[in-house]
C-alpha cells in the first residue's frame, strides 16, 4: 500500500475522485463513493470515463499500471474514511474476474490494511460477513475503521 | 545458416509491424453496459449490491449503529 498512486482530484463533497491512468495510453477513471439506503455504507465503484463522458465498468484496459490504479484507490479510501471514520465501505468486483483481482490484492495488502483498517468478506449465503481470510471465495468485500463501535462478529 | 538479405528484412518488418499494433492497440471494449450519467451507474451497483448483500442480516449493522 506504499507504491506509488496517482494525483487525484476530489469531487462531488469527496464521493467522487478523478485521476488520470497512465500506462501505455492516457485513460480518465473516477472513483465513486456512492450512498446507499443504508446509513454510513457506502458503495464503492472504479469506472473509466469515456472521451464522450459516458462510464465504463466493464473494460479490460489493461493499462500496464494496475498496482498504481489500486494504490490509487487505496488512498482515496484512506481520504475517505479519514472524512467519514463510521463510514462501512462495500465493493464487488464489476465481473468475477475483477472480484478475484480485488481478492487477490486484499490478501498481498491484508498486513498493512489491518494496521488501520477492518477488513471483511461476503460468502455467498451467509448471513453476515466474516473477517477476510485468504484464499476464500468472497462475493464482495468491507471495509471500514478499526475501533467501530459496531461489530460482524 | 545465413539468412538471406532479403528474408532478413521481412522479418524486420514484421517484428516492427507487430511492435507497432501492440503499442498501438486499443483496449478490449466488451460490449458491457455504458452509463451516461452518474445516477445511472449509482442505481446499477446499488443493485448489483444488494444481490450480494441480500442474505445478509444489515438489521445487524443498523442496530449496533444506533446503540
Amino acid at each position: 500500500m506504499n507504491e506509488p498512486f496517482y494525483d487525484f482530484t476530489v469531487l462531488d463533497q469527496a464521493h467522487r475522485f478523478d485521476f488520470l491512468s497512465i500506462g501505455r495510453t492516457e485513460i480518465h477513471k473516477a472513483i465513486f463513493y456512492f450512498t446507499t439506503e443504508l446509513p454510513d455504507f457506502y458503495n464503492l465503484v472504479l469506472a473509466e470515463i469515456d472521451t464522450d463522458g459516458e462510464l465504463d465498468i466493464y473494460t479490460v484496459s489493461d493499462n500496464g499500471d494496475m498496482k498504481f490504479v489500486l494504490s490509487t484507490v487505496y488512498k482515496t479510501m484512506a481520504h475517505f474514511l479519514d472524512l467519514k471514520p463510521e463510514a462501512v465501505i462495500s465493493f464487488t468486483g464489476s465481473t468475477p474476474a475483477r472480484t478475484r483481482l480485488y481478492r487477490i490484492a486484499l490478501s498481498i495488502n491484508l498486513s498493512d490494511l489491518h494496521q488501520n483498517f477492518d477488513v471483511y468478506g461476503v460468502l455467498e449465503k451467509e448471513s453476515r460477513p466474516e473477517l477476510f481470510c485468504k484464499n476464500k471465495n468472497y462475493r464482495g468485500f468491507f471495509i471500514c475503521r478499526k475501533n467501530q463501535k459496531f461489530t460482524w462478529h | 545458416m545465413q539468412k538471406k538479405p532479403e528474408v532478413y528484412m521481412a522479418l524486420t518488418y514484421i517484428t516492427m509491424e507487430i511492435q507497432t499494433r501492440i503499442r498501438t492497440a486499443k483496449p478490449v471494449r466488451p460490449e458491457g453496459r455504458r452509463f451516461k450519467t452518474v445516477e445511472e451507474l449509482k442505481t446499477f451497483k446499488n443493485d448489483e449490491l444488494n444481490k450480494v448483500l441480500k442474505n445478509l442480516d444489515l438489521s445487524l449493522l443498523k442496530r449496533l449503529k444506533d446503540q
